[in-house]
């Protein structure tokens, strides 16, 4: 392995480490079971790898993360031909948030975000995670305006699933 | 709102909290793994496609250098067979390999993302529909020409028909082959081109 390649796979992996949450939350929103949310982990990852190369910090890395990360989940940019056993299970511990020991409220949340469509998932999740209309448009391509249209919808969906949820 | 949001905010971050944390070692054991996405895939049934047919050539042109001397007609009909199935063919392999190799960058906005790909499938499902268009006459017309060889079934009369007989021929094979690859198409790929169209179409209204 060449030297070059090693400081690239390290300074990746260095980044990766510390930006993980990025990938996690993404298979978390995604992904319902456990097999399914390592396979998607995975997928992601490899494409983050793939593409690394071609950053070249003209935006945020979470930024460019999630482009991948949502592109992968939504675009179908995957075939996997791994084996599920890649990451051993008592490493890769992934909650199940339909557990009853997980409090109400979440439950509630994930419940009713399963019910979204996959572009209504990835606006959730960046509007859950606090990320500016700028920041969403950077990573989805729509225009601010657009997106605060899409958001305030969303915002009003979700408050009806949820509200669905606790009359149940 | 921005109090129900916030709500949502704190629920969502308390979930985040229980996620795992991959180690080092973990990434280095996942990136050295091959995952193939799905234009890897189509390469590979489209390399193993060009393998069968370049031996499926390779045997015809093993037959043909036999029947040359026994059978003339024959001879010809299996060369008409290589030039007009085999070198369209070539053309297509490449056209299709040339749509598949201009990849997606993953780090694309979602919405050119998606753009994109919706692009990409369509121009290969019409790739593929017209191979089907273009071949299915030729390779009728070889046919009967050659088993009029190995039949003795008298060809000339079949050729020696008015030309609408052939233009009606071509029409219909051809519109067989376009609703067969069509069909063929959607059961392979169209699920996931309906649903990066719904994607895109969500995404964009």
């Amino acid at each position: 392995m060449s030297k070059q390649k090693t400081s690239d796979e390290a300074a990746f992996v260095a980044v990766l480490e510390t930006h993980q949450g990025v990938v996690h939350k993404v298979c978390r929103i995604y992904a319902r079971t456990t097999e399914a949310r390592r396979d998607l982990f995975q997928d992601i990852v490899v494409q983050l790898w793939r593409a690394w190369p071609s950053f070249q910090h003209k935006c945020k890395i979470s930024t460019w993360m999630y482009r991948i990360a949502l592109n992968v989940a939504i675009s179908g940019l995957r075939r996997r031909v791994l084996s599920t056993d890649d990451l051993t299970d008592h490493v890769y511990q992934i909650p199940d948030y339909s557990a009853p020991e997980v409090s109400n409220e979440v439950h509630r949340l994930y419940a009713a975000l399963e019910q979204l469509s996959p572009v209504e998932k990835s606006l959730a999740l960046l509007m859950l995670e606090d990320h500016s209309y700028d920041e969403m448009a950077q990573i989805t391509g729509l225009t601010a305006a657009h997106l605060r249209v899409k958001t305030h919808r969303l915002r009003d969906k979700l408050r009806s699933l949820i509200q669905q949820q606790l009359e149940l | 709102m921005k109090d129900e949001l916030d709500d949502l905010r704190s629920v969502w971050n308390t979930a985040q909290g229980a996620d795992p944390q991959i180690n080092t070692a973990e990434f280095y054991q996942i990136i050295a793994q091959k995952a193939k996405d799905v234009y890897d895939t189509l390469r590979k049934n489209l390399r193993k496609d060009l393998i069968i047919n370049i031996i499926t050539m390779a045997l015809t042109i093993g037959v043909l250098s036999c029947f040359k001397a026994k059978n003339n007609g024959m001879y010809y009909a299996l060369c008409q067979m290589v030039v007009l199935i085999f070198v369209p063919y070539l053309f297509f392999y490449y056209s299709l390999l040339h749509v598949l190799n201009k990849v997606v960058a993953p780090d694309s906005k979602l919405i050119h993302s998606l753009q994109r790909m919706v692009a990409h499938w369509e121009q290969a499902s019409m790739i593929i529909i017209w191979l089907g268009i273009l071949l299915s006459p030729a390779f009728f017309l070889s046919v009967i020409w050659f088993l009029g060889c190995v039949e003795h079934i008298d060809t000339n009369a079949f050729y020696n028909r008015p030309w609408y007989f052939f233009a009606l021929l071509m029409l219909f094979s051809s519109l067989a082959a376009s609703v067969g690859f069509k069909m063929w198409m959607e059961y392979l790929y169209g699920k996931h081109i309906i649903t990066l169209k719904a994607c895109l179409t969500e995404l964009e209204g």
